[in-house]
């Protein structure tokens, strides 16, 4: 089919034809709307189509490779496609294409219609150039382009809430760049080479650079990922832009992050030369396996305590897109355990790794359509409060059916997407206990099943107060008069509703399809992904189970709540999310205030001392009075702007010249 | 190859005698004296262009003038550092002459303001093209001079004031530059710039009296380049036109102070000298307090302008940065961004400027929602902005790369830790203009026509694509540094 054509070009066209395709539809927007969405709608299928062409070289274990010489940085620009780059691709920009379909509707009612269609197709080319990126600084490339272009959907409606929630993303997104800038420097500047392949950490050796490049990385991808303790942006940031970009940032965005961190951790595995050869490389290789085993548990740390701390703000939201977002946190968390995993457990720790991909394309998936999901309710009722809605099942089934269908793939239920996933890191975790038998990764087990019937919990909330219940009075009218979503809303959601509920009853197949060779590209022990990935049965009676005991724990405690009347109690503000970061910001602030006062009160006081010097010297200088007002000879240059006493300075300095010179050449007896 | 050849000579006669002719050009008569003054500083940019390419083939041009004293004379000679400084300086000066023909439109004495806006043209060519410190000197005294009257074009007290302060201060740098060049002059015998340094032998048998010379050089040209704490000046001329502020501001005057000093450590004191006697630290501790503590007091500014100009000295402290480093890698950086600088601070002057002519708004306060009147303007800010701060893919942030590259070459990460918080301090003073400008409510309306004069907005929009363009395409800019590099070490 690509008979003489160089597919080696294709990762620059993904990134290319987005870019570019911003630039078209920003300027067809000024003549015609219908045009714009097509324009976008096919540049967006475009994209997809040229990544979905690298399938067949992917899939067959091969790597694409593309260099563009002394682009954009002192390396090249360089592309480098395998398999777990592909499918980070893919779902991003499977995602897009549904969210840009949805919003062709959605955006009817928003303003700055051309702005955002351009501006999310410049987004797509950097979302989607971040996995393709060979090197590091390539990827950090398109990680600010990604970056400062999705700030714009983030403030896209301008009020001043989407305003501030942009401050806070815009500056945390520029620290998180500048953390990973610096990470990079130490990295390439010891090493010589920042390529995304394995080892490439280690190469001349361990030191105290290697582990404190790798933490300002993470810590810079972290930010951008929603990791504890760095993402107090999130919840702000992804809930004010219009659903569409909600469902972007918060579904594929976010995974850039991920990604990331799993290029960091995967640049710091050593190839698998076999546990018999790595045990008779000096001790040096055993350090470094034991650092990089710490940092692997301390990643699966943050990451309980984020699906944790994700599940309890998700519990206490009262907007739905809030609690979406909160829940993406959570997700994050559950992401970051199987990286952490694959860190902790090195060459057997591809469980880990193969559980955290899987849940970055199931995630994508169910938390976009949740997003879209609320974006039909905004774009009906403009009300996102849980508690004043109520009974829109009759009047949005395909709704509530995308709803149900993606709770239930985030909770985790058999035959939904996130079954599957969740299976796979949860099995990951418990072999990282049994592993090295730390007892304090039984905890971390427990808290995992606790988020799991956590998420279930908030779930049924959402889908009981706003579809099932009967509709509050207020808004009863409102809701009388809906009718039906619009088609290309539907088509949007239903996209990933299909997605969601294939990978369901197919589970093993993506994960032959997509997951193993992607895995594979990692460096872990083959004969382990053999044995205990190709072919995992994820319907075994005990996974079953223990996803039925979570749901069922999950509905108690959620039966619980309905009854005590829990849900409506509002949090005090002290505890809330909004409080403190509104509080934080403000103490930086006055912090910052208190630190540049003293600086500028200095410097004011060092600056009058000055002024206060020259005012005296020139008082002198113009008492003495030799201003000659007008000069005829000076008439034809306009030179009266010119003071005389400058004049005065001039001649002193000269003389001073001469007088100088003199003494110089008596001094040292050149003579003249 | 050392090529004498009078080029270099003409490159300074061109715009003084084109400054000359334009005395004779009437006031009321705009349209002649803007063409005159393009062509003449199209012509001069096309000399040192040619210049510039016949150092880039490894020769080094000389042209003596005029025996003062043995081993003392008036010349000039380009090598490679002097070819930088100058191209990137005339090409400039080009664009700043096509803003000042829209930007003076409605300004008063505008014959006065172009006549002094081409010598300082030619006197900054005397600065690059000089062959050893005496002329260098004789050139930055009179860039003080020729500068003087586009600081206090507009005539007013606050004009007048920060002329005066401004005189001052040069003269004071300056005269510690004297002072200096006085010593060397004694100690070693000749003032020529050579590769090396000449300071080799001296360095063994006086090391104090060259650390007291080296401080006094430092501080004399660290006024024009505007180290803390010498560097007040520059805010208060900000009162000057805005082409002033932007091409002599940002620019020239600037950088012919922060040339001073690359001069001083790389020709005069030699690198091995610099070593020897621990200098590069001295330097590079002292600009780091210039590039935080200034991007500290610029977040407190209100006037645009005055923000800017904080931002050049936080900027122009990069540039010795690199210098202090005394490895390869800093110093590429660090000339890097006397290029990238340039070209950024460059656009987004020209920015405020078309603000102020448009909006008569200088305020930052006053300039919420200012991108729906001014779209392309805003944009063409937004670009600079991302590179001041260096993000990709602007070009703001290869020099960046390279200093970190030189700090950690150098065994100081203590300065990358500089470099990112100057970044971050980058992105909170100057994303809250833009994000204000297109995303905050004002009361601004949509264009009618065009945003902005047409002479005005064409350079801005291309110096802020020429910002992607040499941030993309790397071939452009670091070959040539490399090879000002290789000559210097």
């Amino acid at each position: 089919m690509f008979q003489g054509f160089d597919l080696s070009i294709l990762p620059l066209l993904a990134v290319l034809i987005p870019a570019v395709g911003a630039g078209i539809v920003a300027i067809i927007s000024f003549y015609s709307s219908w045009w714009r969405n097509f324009a976008a709608t096919v540049i967006t299928g475009a994209t997809l189509f040229v990544i979905l062409s690298m399938y067949p070289v992917v899939s067959g274990g091969q790597v694409i490779s593309f260099q563009l010489f002394n682009i954009v940085s002192p390396l090249n620009l360089t592309f480098r496609v395998d398999s777990f780059s592909f499918i980070v691709a893919l779902i991003a920009c499977f995602v897009w294409l549904a969210a840009t379909i949805f919003s062709l509707s959605y955006m009817e009612h928003e303003q700055n219609r051309g702005r955002f269609f351009s501006i999310l197709l410049l987004t797509l080319s950097g979302t989607v150039g971040v996995p393709l990126a060979g090197d590091f600084l390539s990827l950090l490339l398109f990680f600010e382009i990604m970056s400062i272009s999705s700030y714009v959907l983030v403030v896209h409606t301008q009020t001043d809430e989407a305003y501030s929630a942009g401050d806070l993303y815009l500056y945390l997104g520029v620290a998180g760049g500048m953390s990973i800038l610096a990470g990079m420097a130490l990295f390439y500047f010891r090493n010589g080479t920042l390529a995304i392949a394995p080892a490439t950490m280690t190469a001349p050796g361990i030191d105290i650079v290697v582990p404190i490049a790798a933490i300002l990385m993470i810590i810079g991808f972290g930010i951008k990922a929603g990791m504890a303790p760095l993402h107090i942006w999130l919840p702000r940031a992804h809930p004010v832009a219009p659903a569409p970009a909600s469902a972007l940032l918060s579904g594929v965005m976010i995974k850039t992050g991920a990604y990331g961190i799993i290029s960091v951790v995967n640049v710091m595995l050593i190839p698998s030369l076999g546990p018999s050869v790595a045990q008779h490389v000096s001790g040096l290789y055993t350090e470094f396996w034991s650092m990089v085993s710490g940092m692997g548990y301390v990643i699966i740390w943050i990451g309980i305590v984020t699906m944790f701390m994700g599940v309890i703000l998700a519990i206490i939201q009262e907007n739905i897109k809030k609690m979406l977002a909160c829940s993406s946190i959570s997700q994050m968390g559950f992401i970051l355990v199987g990286v952490g995993v694959a860190g902790y457990l090195k060459y057997e720790g591809a469980m880990g790794m193969a559980g955290a991909s899987y849940h970055i394309i199931n995630h994508a998936l169910f938390k976009s359509a949740l997003f879209l999901a609320a974006g039909v309710i905004a774009y009906k009722l403009g009300e996102l409060n849980m508690y004043k809605l109520g009974g829109l099942w009759k009047k949005l089934p395909f709704t509530t059916l995308v709803v149900i269908i993606a709770s239930l793939g985030i909770a985790g239920f058999p035959f939904f997407n996130g079954y599957a996933s969740k299976t796979l890191l949860h099995h990951a975790l418990v072999e990282a206990y049994e592993h090295y038998g730390v007892t304090a990764l039984l905890e971390a087990e427990r808290i995992f099943m606790i988020s799991a019937a956590g998420t279930v919990l908030y779930y049924l909330k959402f889908i009981y107060l706003v579809f099932l219940r009967r509709p509050p009075e207020e808004l009863a009218d409102s809701i009388n008069k809906i009718k039906g979503e619009p088609r290309s809303m539907k088509l949007g959601m239903a996209m990933l509703a299909v997605m969601i509920v294939f990978i369901g009853f197919n589970p093993g197949y993506l994960l032959n399809m997509l997951i193993i060779p992607s895995v594979s590209t990692f460096v872990f022990c083959p004969g382990f992904i053999e044995h205990h990935i190709v072919g995992i049965n994820f319907f075994a009676a005990s996974d079953i189970i223990s996803s039925l005991v979570v749901l069922g724990l999950g509905a108690l405690a959620f039966a619980i709540g309905l009854k005590s009347g829990l849900f409506s109690m509002s949090i005090p503000a002290w505890m809330g999310q909004e409080f403190f970061a509104t509080q934080f910001g403000k103490m930086m602030v006055s912090l910052w205030n208190g630190i540049s006062n003293v600086f500028v009160s200095i410097l004011g006081a060092v600056g009058k001392g000055f002024s206060v010097v020259f005012q005296t010297g020139f008082s002198i200088l113009q008492g003495l009075d030799y201003r000659p007002g007008k000069s005829d000879t000076l008439r034809f240059i306009n030179l009266s702007n010119i003071d005389f006493d400058v004049i005065l300075i001039m001649g002193i300095l000269a003389g001073a010249l001469v007088v100088l010179f003199y003494l110089q050449f008596g001094i040292f007896g050149i003579g003249i | 190859m050392e090529i004498v050849s009078s080029l270099p000579l003409v490159a300074v006669v061109i715009p003084v005698l084109g400054a000359i002719l334009l005395l004779f050009v009437p006031e009321a008569k705009d349209k002649i004296r803007n063409m005159l003054a393009l062509v003449i500083s199209f012509a001069t940019a096309m000399v040192v262009i040619t210049v510039v390419q016949l150092v880039l083939k490894g020769n080094i041009v000389y042209n003596k003038i005029v025996d003062i004293l043995p081993g003392l004379e008036l010349s000039f000679r380009v090598d490679p550092l002097g070819a930088l400084f100058a191209g990137t300086a005339s090409i400039l000066w080009v664009f700043a002459v096509l803003y000042s023909t829209g930007y003076m439109a409605h300004e008063h004495n505008r014959r006065r303001y172009f006549i002094f806006y081409l010598l300082s043209l030619g006197i900054t060519m005397g600065i690059a093209f000089a062959a050893n410190l005496f002329t260098l000197y004789l050139f930055y005294e009179l860039l003080t001079l020729a500068t003087y009257p586009l600081v206090v074009h507009e005539g007013n007290t606050e004009a007048q004031n920060a002329g005066k302060r401004y005189m001052i201060y040069s003269f004071f740098g300056a005269g510690l530059v004297l002072y200096s060049l006085f010593i060397t002059y004694g100690l070693v015998g000749t003032l020529d710039f050579t590769q090396g340094g000449i300071m080799a032998e001296v360095a063994r048998t006086a090391p104090l009296l060259l650390i007291t010379v080296f401080v006094a050089y430092i501080l004399g040209f660290g006024v024009k380049a505007a180290v803390m704490p010498l560097h007040s000046w520059l805010p208060s001329a900000m009162a000057a036109p805005t082409p002033v502020s932007a091409l002599l501001h940002a620019v020239a005057v600037v950088k012919s102070g922060v040339y001073g000093i690359l001069r001083v450590m790389y020709s005069i004191f030699g690198t091995e000298t610099m070593v020897e006697l621990n200098l590069g630290i001295f330097v590079a501790v002292l600009v780091s307090f210039t590039i935080v503590l200034s991007s500290i007091i610029a977040m407190r500014q209100d006037v645009l302008k005055r923000r800017l100009a904080y931002s050049t000295i936080s900027q122009l402290g990069y540039i010795t940065l690199g210098a202090g480093l005394l490895t390869p890698l800093g110093l590429t950086g660090g000339l890097l961004h006397i290029i990238n600088h340039a070209l950024l601070k460059i656009t987004l002057f020209f920015c405020a400027g078309a603000i102020i002519t448009v909006t008569g708004k200088k305020y930052i306060s006053e300039l919420n929602g200012v991108g729906r009147r001014m779209p392309i303007t805003m944009l063409a800010f937004a670009i600079g902005s991302i590179g001041m701060v260096g993000i990709l893919p602007v070009n703001g942030f290869i020099s960046k790369w390279y200093l970190m590259g030189g700090s950690l070459d150098a065994g100081m990460p203590i300065f990358v830790i500089i470099l990112i918080t100057s970044a971050l301090l980058n992105a909170m003073y100057f994303f809250p203009i833009v994000t204000a400008a297109f995303f905050k409510k004002g009361d601004f309306e949509p264009p009618k026509q065009l945003e902005a004069p047409l002479a005005m907005l064409v350079p801005i929009v291309l110096l802020a694509l020429t910002s992607i363009v040499v941030g993309i395409k790397l071939d452009l800019t670091v070959p040539f540094v490399e090879t000002v590099v290789d000559y210097l070490f």
